[in-house]
Protein backbone atom coordinates (compact mmCIF):
# COMPACT_ATOMS: atom_id res chain seq x y z
CA UNK A 1 0.00 0.00 0.00
CA UNK A 2 1.21 3.33 0.51
CA UNK A 3 4.88 2.90 1.05
CA UNK A 4 5.83 6.24 -1.16
CA UNK A 5 3.15 8.54 0.15
CA UNK A 6 5.25 9.05 3.65
CA UNK A 7 8.62 7.48 3.99
CA UNK A 8 11.34 9.04 6.05
CA UNK A 9 12.78 12.23 5.99
CA UNK A 10 16.46 12.59 5.10
CA UNK A 11 17.26 14.35 8.53
CA UNK A 12 16.26 11.04 10.59
CA UNK A 13 16.71 8.63 7.58
CA UNK A 14 20.40 7.88 8.61
CA UNK A 15 20.01 7.39 12.65
CA UNK A 16 17.26 5.07 12.14
CA UNK A 17 18.33 3.00 9.05
CA UNK A 18 21.45 2.19 11.41
CA UNK A 19 19.24 1.16 14.40
CA UNK A 20 17.16 -1.27 12.27
CA UNK A 21 20.74 -2.49 10.67
CA UNK A 22 21.73 -2.95 14.43
CA UNK A 23 19.12 -4.73 15.55
CA UNK A 24 18.76 -6.86 12.90
CA UNK A 25 22.23 -7.51 12.65
CA UNK A 26 22.16 -8.26 16.55
CA UNK A 27 19.34 -11.02 16.01
CA UNK A 28 21.43 -12.29 12.77
CA UNK A 29 24.48 -13.10 14.90
CA UNK A 30 22.75 -14.30 17.58
CA UNK A 31 23.23 -11.64 20.00
CA UNK A 32 19.61 -11.39 21.70
CA UNK A 33 20.64 -9.22 24.60
CA UNK A 34 22.01 -6.75 22.61
CA UNK A 35 18.69 -7.00 20.26
CA UNK A 36 16.38 -7.33 23.18
CA UNK A 37 17.77 -4.15 24.59
CA UNK A 38 16.35 -1.96 21.63
CA UNK A 39 12.65 -3.27 22.07
CA UNK A 40 10.22 -0.41 22.73
CA UNK A 41 8.74 -1.08 26.73
CA UNK A 42 5.42 -1.49 25.20
CA UNK A 43 6.29 -4.25 22.43
CA UNK A 44 8.27 -5.83 25.51
CA UNK A 45 5.28 -5.40 27.95
CA UNK A 46 2.26 -6.29 25.41
CA UNK A 47 3.82 -8.69 22.93
CA UNK A 48 6.14 -10.04 24.46
CA UNK A 49 4.59 -10.30 27.91
CA UNK A 50 7.96 -8.75 29.20
CA UNK A 51 9.21 -12.09 28.87
CA UNK A 52 12.77 -12.27 27.45
CA UNK A 53 12.87 -16.55 26.64
CA UNK A 54 9.32 -15.58 24.51
CA UNK A 55 11.34 -12.79 22.64
CA UNK A 56 14.57 -14.99 22.18
CA UNK A 57 12.12 -17.99 20.85
CA UNK A 58 10.56 -15.40 18.40
CA UNK A 59 14.02 -14.47 16.78
CA UNK A 60 14.55 -18.10 16.79
CA UNK A 61 11.87 -19.10 14.94
CA UNK A 62 12.40 -16.02 12.43
CA UNK A 63 16.26 -16.89 11.43
CA UNK A 64 15.77 -20.54 12.34
CA UNK A 65 18.98 -20.46 14.14
CA UNK A 66 21.16 -19.94 10.20
CA UNK A 67 22.98 -16.34 9.23
CA UNK A 68 20.37 -14.99 7.03
CA UNK A 69 20.46 -11.90 4.57
CA UNK A 70 17.84 -9.25 4.84
CA UNK A 71 16.82 -6.13 3.02
CA UNK A 72 15.42 -2.90 4.82
CA UNK A 73 13.30 -0.62 3.55
CA UNK A 74 11.77 2.42 4.71
CA UNK A 75 7.96 2.53 4.08
CA UNK A 76 6.31 5.14 6.10
CA UNK A 77 5.81 7.30 8.99
CA UNK A 78 2.88 8.00 10.93
CA UNK A 79 2.74 10.94 14.19
CA UNK A 80 6.50 10.64 14.15
CA UNK A 81 6.74 6.84 13.87
CA UNK A 82 8.54 5.78 11.22
CA UNK A 83 7.72 2.27 9.94
CA UNK A 84 10.36 0.25 8.06
CA UNK A 85 9.59 -3.45 5.82
CA UNK A 86 11.91 -6.02 6.94
CA UNK A 87 12.68 -8.89 4.81
CA UNK A 88 14.74 -11.88 6.17
CA UNK A 89 15.88 -14.75 3.64
CA UNK A 90 18.68 -17.13 2.62
CA UNK A 91 21.80 -16.21 0.77
CA UNK A 92 19.56 -17.18 -2.28
CA UNK A 93 22.52 -15.68 -4.94
CA UNK A 94 24.78 -18.87 -3.14
CA UNK A 95 22.79 -21.53 -3.78
CA UNK A 96 20.55 -20.07 -6.91
CA UNK A 97 17.57 -21.58 -4.98
CA UNK A 98 18.96 -25.08 -6.09
CA UNK A 99 16.40 -27.34 -3.79
CA UNK A 100 14.77 -24.96 -2.09
CA UNK A 101 10.96 -22.85 -2.28
CA UNK A 102 11.36 -19.18 -2.79
CA UNK A 103 10.20 -18.26 1.12
CA UNK A 104 11.35 -15.36 3.13
CA UNK A 105 10.07 -13.88 6.62
CA UNK A 106 9.00 -9.94 6.24
CA UNK A 107 7.49 -8.05 8.84
CA UNK A 108 6.79 -4.52 9.85
CA UNK A 109 9.24 -2.80 12.42
CA UNK A 110 8.30 0.70 13.89
CA UNK A 111 11.23 2.80 15.02
CA UNK A 112 10.46 5.80 17.35
CA UNK A 113 11.97 7.57 20.40
CA UNK A 114 10.91 6.69 23.60
CA UNK A 115 10.55 8.96 26.66
CA UNK A 116 14.14 9.55 26.96
CA UNK A 117 14.57 10.09 23.57
CA UNK A 118 16.32 6.85 22.78
CA UNK A 119 15.76 5.05 19.73
CA UNK A 120 13.22 2.18 20.09
CA UNK A 121 11.57 -0.70 18.27
CA UNK A 122 8.21 -2.13 18.04
CA UNK A 123 8.65 -5.96 15.67
CA UNK A 124 6.44 -8.51 14.46
CA UNK A 125 4.24 -6.05 12.88
CA UNK A 126 3.28 -4.90 16.15
CA UNK A 127 2.37 -0.83 16.13
CA UNK A 128 0.95 -0.10 19.06
CA UNK A 129 -1.45 -0.67 22.52
CA UNK A 130 -3.85 1.60 23.93
CA UNK A 131 -6.06 1.86 26.92
CA UNK A 132 -9.74 2.89 26.00
CA UNK A 133 -12.50 3.99 28.10
CA UNK A 134 -15.49 3.93 25.53
CA UNK A 135 -19.24 2.78 26.95
CA UNK A 136 -22.45 1.81 25.58
CA UNK A 137 -25.37 0.65 27.72
CA UNK A 138 -29.06 0.23 27.55
CA UNK A 139 -31.56 -1.65 30.30
CA UNK A 140 -30.35 -4.98 28.98
CA UNK A 141 -26.56 -4.71 28.77
CA UNK A 142 -23.43 -2.68 29.65
CA UNK A 143 -20.45 -2.34 26.33
CA UNK A 144 -17.01 -1.08 27.36
CA UNK A 145 -13.99 -0.76 24.49
CA UNK A 146 -11.16 -0.90 27.27
CA UNK A 147 -8.22 -1.66 24.87
CA UNK A 148 -7.11 -1.55 21.62
CA UNK A 149 -3.85 -3.71 20.08
CA UNK A 150 -2.88 -2.30 16.47
CA UNK A 151 -0.75 -4.92 14.01
CA UNK A 152 0.03 -3.55 11.09
CA UNK A 153 -2.47 -4.59 8.82
CA UNK A 154 -5.05 -4.58 11.76
CA UNK A 155 -6.43 -3.73 14.87
CA UNK A 156 -7.88 -5.89 17.69
CA UNK A 157 -10.46 -4.41 20.62
CA UNK A 158 -10.96 -5.81 23.63
CA UNK A 159 -14.19 -5.51 24.51
CA UNK A 160 -16.50 -6.36 27.91
CA UNK A 161 -19.97 -7.13 27.64
CA UNK A 162 -22.23 -7.20 30.80
CA UNK A 163 -25.73 -8.20 31.01
CA UNK A 164 -28.06 -6.93 33.38
CA UNK A 165 -31.49 -8.49 32.71
CA UNK A 166 -32.29 -12.10 33.62
CA UNK A 167 -32.43 -13.13 29.92
CA UNK A 168 -30.01 -14.80 27.38
CA UNK A 169 -28.60 -11.93 25.70
CA UNK A 170 -26.83 -13.28 22.54
CA UNK A 171 -24.09 -10.31 20.63
CA UNK A 172 -22.71 -13.20 18.46
CA UNK A 173 -22.86 -16.71 17.07
CA UNK A 174 -22.86 -16.40 13.73
CA UNK A 175 -26.28 -17.83 12.96
CA UNK A 176 -28.12 -15.14 11.30
CA UNK A 177 -26.04 -14.66 8.59
CA UNK A 178 -25.35 -10.99 9.34
CA UNK A 179 -22.95 -9.03 10.21
CA UNK A 180 -23.21 -9.51 13.80
CA UNK A 181 -20.20 -7.23 15.13
CA UNK A 182 -18.58 -4.34 13.12
CA UNK A 183 -15.95 -1.55 13.34
CA UNK A 184 -17.43 1.40 11.80
CA UNK A 185 -14.70 3.31 9.80
CA UNK A 186 -15.38 6.16 6.75
CA UNK A 187 -17.92 5.30 4.82
CA UNK A 188 -18.21 1.30 5.45
CA UNK A 189 -18.73 -1.47 8.61
CA UNK A 190 -15.61 -4.06 8.28
CA UNK A 191 -16.77 -7.30 10.00
CA UNK A 192 -14.26 -8.89 12.79
CA UNK A 193 -12.14 -11.43 11.07
CA UNK A 194 -12.52 -13.58 14.15
CA UNK A 195 -15.44 -16.05 12.94
CA UNK A 196 -15.03 -18.34 15.40
CA UNK A 197 -15.77 -16.41 18.39
CA UNK A 198 -19.20 -16.20 20.26
CA UNK A 199 -21.08 -13.88 22.53
CA UNK A 200 -23.74 -15.21 24.38
CA UNK A 201 -24.29 -13.57 27.56
CA UNK A 202 -26.31 -15.51 30.55
CA UNK A 203 -28.63 -13.62 32.87
CA UNK A 204 -26.41 -11.19 35.13
CA UNK A 205 -23.04 -12.22 33.51
CA UNK A 206 -20.34 -10.89 32.07
CA UNK A 207 -17.70 -11.75 28.89
CA UNK A 208 -14.88 -10.42 27.33
CA UNK A 209 -13.03 -11.18 23.87
CA UNK A 210 -10.86 -9.87 21.94
CA UNK A 211 -12.30 -8.91 17.88
CA UNK A 212 -10.13 -8.11 15.07
CA UNK A 213 -10.25 -5.87 12.32
CA UNK A 214 -8.97 -5.02 9.06
CA UNK A 215 -7.15 -1.45 8.95
CA UNK A 216 -3.49 -0.53 8.04
CA UNK A 217 -2.08 1.31 11.12
CA UNK A 218 -0.93 4.13 8.92
CA UNK A 219 -4.17 4.53 7.02
CA UNK A 220 -5.22 7.91 7.70
CA UNK A 221 -8.97 6.58 7.84
CA UNK A 222 -9.66 6.40 11.62
CA UNK A 223 -12.29 3.69 13.43
CA UNK A 224 -15.77 5.48 14.44
CA UNK A 225 -16.92 2.73 16.80
CA UNK A 226 -18.06 -0.50 17.60
CA UNK A 227 -21.46 -2.09 15.60
CA UNK A 228 -23.20 -4.81 17.24
CA UNK A 229 -26.13 -5.15 15.10
CA UNK A 230 -28.50 -7.83 15.89
CA UNK A 231 -28.59 -8.17 19.45
CA UNK A 232 -31.17 -10.51 20.51
CA UNK A 233 -32.71 -10.95 23.95
CA UNK A 234 -34.00 -14.64 24.66
CA UNK A 235 -36.17 -16.37 27.42
CA UNK A 236 -34.92 -19.50 25.94
CA UNK A 237 -31.19 -20.13 23.93
CA UNK A 238 -30.18 -22.90 22.60
CA UNK A 239 -27.67 -21.90 20.26
CA UNK A 240 -29.04 -25.36 17.81
CA UNK A 241 -28.82 -24.16 14.09
CA UNK A 242 -32.21 -26.04 13.49
CA UNK A 243 -33.76 -23.33 15.98
CA UNK A 244 -32.28 -20.01 14.99
CA UNK A 245 -35.08 -18.56 13.40
CA UNK A 246 -37.74 -19.81 16.04
CA UNK A 247 -36.27 -18.27 18.92
CA UNK A 248 -35.35 -15.52 17.11
CA UNK A 249 -39.09 -14.83 16.25
CA UNK A 250 -39.92 -15.44 19.94
CA UNK A 251 -36.90 -13.51 21.26
CA UNK A 252 -38.00 -10.69 23.70
CA UNK A 253 -36.12 -7.85 22.28
CA UNK A 254 -33.83 -7.20 19.07
CA UNK A 255 -31.70 -4.27 18.88
CA UNK A 256 -28.79 -2.67 17.33
CA UNK A 257 -26.32 -1.01 19.43
CA UNK A 258 -23.14 1.46 18.46
CA UNK A 259 -19.93 2.07 21.35
CA UNK A 260 -19.10 5.22 19.21
CA UNK A 261 -15.32 6.44 19.84
CA UNK B 1 80.02 13.11 -81.83
CA UNK B 2 81.85 11.68 -79.04
CA UNK B 3 80.71 15.07 -76.96
CA UNK B 4 76.96 15.19 -77.90
CA UNK B 5 77.36 11.50 -77.14
CA UNK B 6 78.30 12.29 -73.97
CA UNK B 7 75.55 15.20 -73.50
CA UNK B 8 72.27 12.57 -74.13
CA UNK B 9 73.93 10.20 -71.49
CA UNK B 10 73.57 13.00 -69.25
CA UNK B 11 70.58 13.69 -70.26
CA UNK B 12 68.99 9.94 -69.98
CA UNK B 13 70.77 9.78 -66.28
CA UNK B 14 69.12 12.90 -65.06
CA UNK B 15 65.52 11.87 -66.57
CA UNK B 16 65.82 8.50 -65.36
CA UNK B 17 66.73 10.42 -61.44
CA UNK B 18 63.79 12.40 -61.49
CA UNK B 19 61.79 8.89 -62.68
CA UNK B 20 63.13 7.87 -59.90
CA UNK B 21 62.85 10.35 -57.25
CA UNK B 22 58.83 10.35 -58.33
CA UNK B 23 58.07 6.59 -58.29
CA UNK B 24 59.97 6.51 -54.42
CA UNK B 25 57.69 9.73 -53.72
CA UNK B 26 54.86 7.86 -54.87
CA UNK B 27 55.36 4.77 -53.07
CA UNK B 28 55.91 7.10 -49.67
CA UNK B 29 53.06 8.44 -50.31
CA UNK B 30 50.78 4.79 -51.00
CA UNK B 31 52.37 3.52 -47.89
CA UNK B 32 51.36 6.10 -45.92
CA UNK B 33 48.02 5.95 -47.13
CA UNK B 34 47.64 2.61 -46.56
CA UNK B 35 48.54 3.03 -42.87
CA UNK B 36 46.53 5.89 -42.44
CA UNK B 37 43.85 4.34 -43.67
CA UNK B 38 44.47 1.14 -41.41
CA UNK B 39 44.33 2.97 -38.10
CA UNK B 40 41.25 4.68 -39.41
CA UNK B 41 39.51 1.52 -39.72
CA UNK B 42 40.68 0.64 -36.11
CA UNK B 43 39.22 3.77 -34.95
CA UNK B 44 35.87 3.28 -36.79
CA UNK B 45 35.48 -0.26 -34.95
CA UNK B 46 36.40 1.32 -31.74
CA UNK B 47 33.86 4.20 -31.95
CA UNK B 48 31.58 1.68 -32.77
CA UNK B 49 31.94 -0.64 -30.46
CA UNK B 50 31.90 2.29 -28.11
CA UNK B 51 28.93 3.45 -29.54
CA UNK B 52 27.19 -0.07 -29.15
CA UNK B 53 28.19 0.06 -25.74
CA UNK B 54 26.53 3.64 -25.31
CA UNK B 55 23.41 2.57 -26.57
CA UNK B 56 22.90 -0.61 -24.52
CA UNK B 57 23.73 1.18 -21.45
CA UNK B 58 20.99 4.14 -22.69
CA UNK B 59 18.90 1.20 -23.03
CA UNK B 60 19.31 -0.25 -20.05
CA UNK B 61 18.95 3.32 -18.03
CA UNK B 62 15.85 3.79 -19.63
CA UNK B 63 14.03 0.21 -18.64
CA UNK B 64 12.62 -0.39 -14.95
CA UNK B 65 13.98 -2.39 -12.79
CA UNK B 66 11.95 -5.61 -13.58
CA UNK B 67 13.41 -4.87 -17.77
CA UNK B 68 16.69 -4.74 -16.32
CA UNK B 69 16.74 -7.90 -15.13
CA UNK B 70 14.92 -9.62 -17.86
CA UNK B 71 17.09 -8.24 -20.17
CA UNK B 72 20.62 -9.26 -17.70
CA UNK B 73 18.62 -12.36 -17.80
CA UNK B 74 18.06 -12.89 -21.42
CA UNK B 75 21.79 -11.83 -22.02
CA UNK B 76 23.21 -14.82 -19.83
CA UNK B 77 21.00 -17.48 -21.82
CA UNK B 78 21.96 -15.79 -24.92
CA UNK B 79 25.58 -16.75 -24.39
CA UNK B 80 24.67 -20.51 -23.16
CA UNK B 81 22.61 -20.60 -26.82
CA UNK B 82 25.12 -19.01 -28.67
CA UNK B 83 27.76 -21.95 -26.93
CA UNK B 84 29.83 -18.92 -25.62
CA UNK B 85 29.57 -20.94 -22.23
CA UNK B 86 33.18 -18.97 -20.60
CA UNK B 87 31.19 -15.72 -21.07
CA UNK B 88 28.58 -17.28 -19.39
CA UNK B 89 30.43 -19.34 -16.72
CA UNK B 90 32.26 -16.00 -16.02
CA UNK B 91 28.78 -14.42 -14.83
CA UNK B 92 28.41 -16.41 -12.27
CA UNK B 93 28.14 -15.88 -8.16
CA UNK B 94 31.45 -16.82 -7.20
CA UNK B 95 30.15 -19.09 -4.04
CA UNK B 96 27.57 -20.41 -6.50
CA UNK B 97 30.28 -21.11 -9.09
CA UNK B 98 31.91 -22.95 -6.46
CA UNK B 99 29.38 -24.74 -4.62
CA UNK B 100 27.76 -26.22 -7.53
CA UNK B 101 29.68 -25.91 -11.25
CA UNK B 102 33.40 -26.31 -9.79
CA UNK B 103 34.76 -25.82 -13.86
CA UNK B 104 33.71 -24.84 -17.37
CA UNK B 105 33.44 -28.37 -18.32
CA UNK B 106 30.32 -29.25 -15.34
CA UNK B 107 28.52 -26.46 -16.41
CA UNK B 108 28.78 -26.72 -20.49
CA UNK B 109 27.73 -30.28 -19.45
CA UNK B 110 24.93 -29.60 -17.36
CA UNK B 111 23.05 -26.85 -20.04
CA UNK B 112 24.58 -29.98 -23.07
CA UNK B 113 22.97 -32.61 -20.71
CA UNK B 114 19.64 -30.60 -19.11
CA UNK B 115 18.55 -27.69 -21.32
CA UNK B 116 16.70 -28.10 -24.50
CA UNK B 117 19.07 -27.32 -27.81
CA UNK B 118 16.23 -24.72 -28.77
CA UNK B 119 14.68 -23.16 -26.05
CA UNK B 120 12.88 -19.79 -25.25
CA UNK B 121 12.14 -17.93 -21.63
CA UNK B 122 9.27 -16.35 -20.17
CA UNK B 123 8.95 -14.23 -17.16
CA UNK B 124 6.45 -15.43 -14.61
CA UNK B 125 7.31 -12.98 -11.03
CA UNK B 126 10.28 -11.20 -9.79
CA UNK B 127 11.12 -9.78 -6.21
CA UNK B 128 13.17 -7.58 -5.27
CA UNK B 129 15.12 -8.82 -1.75
CA UNK B 130 17.57 -6.10 -1.26
CA UNK B 131 20.30 -6.13 -3.47
CA UNK B 132 19.22 -9.26 -5.33
CA UNK B 133 16.29 -10.22 -7.67
CA UNK B 134 14.37 -13.42 -7.63
CA UNK B 135 12.86 -13.86 -11.23
CA UNK B 136 10.86 -17.03 -11.77
CA UNK B 137 11.77 -18.24 -15.59
CA UNK B 138 9.91 -20.80 -17.62
CA UNK B 139 12.03 -22.48 -20.16
CA UNK B 140 10.45 -23.61 -23.00
CA UNK B 141 11.50 -26.34 -25.82
CA UNK B 142 10.54 -24.00 -28.98
CA UNK B 143 10.98 -26.74 -31.18
CA UNK B 144 9.55 -29.66 -29.55
CA UNK B 145 6.74 -27.42 -27.94
CA UNK B 146 4.75 -29.82 -25.55
CA UNK B 147 6.46 -32.80 -26.39
CA UNK B 148 9.64 -31.25 -25.31
CA UNK B 149 11.65 -30.50 -22.32
CA UNK B 150 10.31 -27.67 -20.98
CA UNK B 151 10.46 -26.51 -16.82
CA UNK B 152 10.56 -23.44 -14.42
CA UNK B 153 13.55 -22.56 -12.78
CA UNK B 154 14.70 -19.77 -10.31
CA UNK B 155 17.41 -17.12 -11.33
CA UNK B 156 18.77 -14.27 -8.62
CA UNK B 157 21.14 -11.73 -10.31
CA UNK B 158 22.48 -8.95 -8.03
CA UNK B 159 23.57 -6.13 -10.19
CA UNK B 160 26.76 -4.17 -9.53
CA UNK B 161 25.87 -1.44 -12.02
CA UNK B 162 24.18 -0.73 -15.04
CA UNK B 163 25.15 -3.90 -17.32
CA UNK B 164 27.26 -5.68 -14.55
CA UNK B 165 25.94 -8.37 -12.96
CA UNK B 166 26.74 -11.74 -11.12
CA UNK B 167 23.97 -14.79 -11.54
CA UNK B 168 22.62 -17.93 -9.61
CA UNK B 169 19.90 -20.02 -10.75
CA UNK B 170 18.13 -23.07 -9.58
CA UNK B 171 20.51 -26.08 -10.81
CA UNK B 172 18.24 -29.55 -11.16
CA UNK B 173 19.84 -31.88 -8.93
CA UNK B 174 18.52 -34.77 -10.84
CA UNK B 175 21.33 -33.85 -13.30
CA UNK B 176 24.63 -35.65 -12.09
CA UNK B 177 27.84 -33.62 -11.20
CA UNK B 178 30.28 -34.43 -13.14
Amino acid sequence: MNSKEATVPDKVATSFETFIKDYVGYCNNRNYVAAWNLISEDCKKNFFENDYNSYVKYVQKKFDGNTKRYAIQDYSNVNGKYIYNVKIFNDFLATGLTNQSFVFQEEKMLVSYDEDKNIVVSVGNYMGSQDLNYMASNDYMIVKVTESIEKYSYIVYKLEFINRSNYTIVVKDNMTGDMEVGMAIGNETRATSDDAVKIVLEPGKSQTVMLSFAKFYDSNTKPKGIILNSVRVMENYTGDPENVQAEIDNAVDKFGMTVGF
Amino acid sequence: MARKNKKNLKKIIIIVSIILVILVALLIVLVNNNSSSGAQTEKAKINYSNKKEQEKLQDLYEKSESQRMETYCADFFKLIDDDNYGEAYKLLYSDYKENYFPTLENFKRYFEDYFPKDFGLSYTNIERLGDIYVLTVNVKDTVNGSYGHSFDMYVVIKETKLNEYVISFSRNSAVEEE
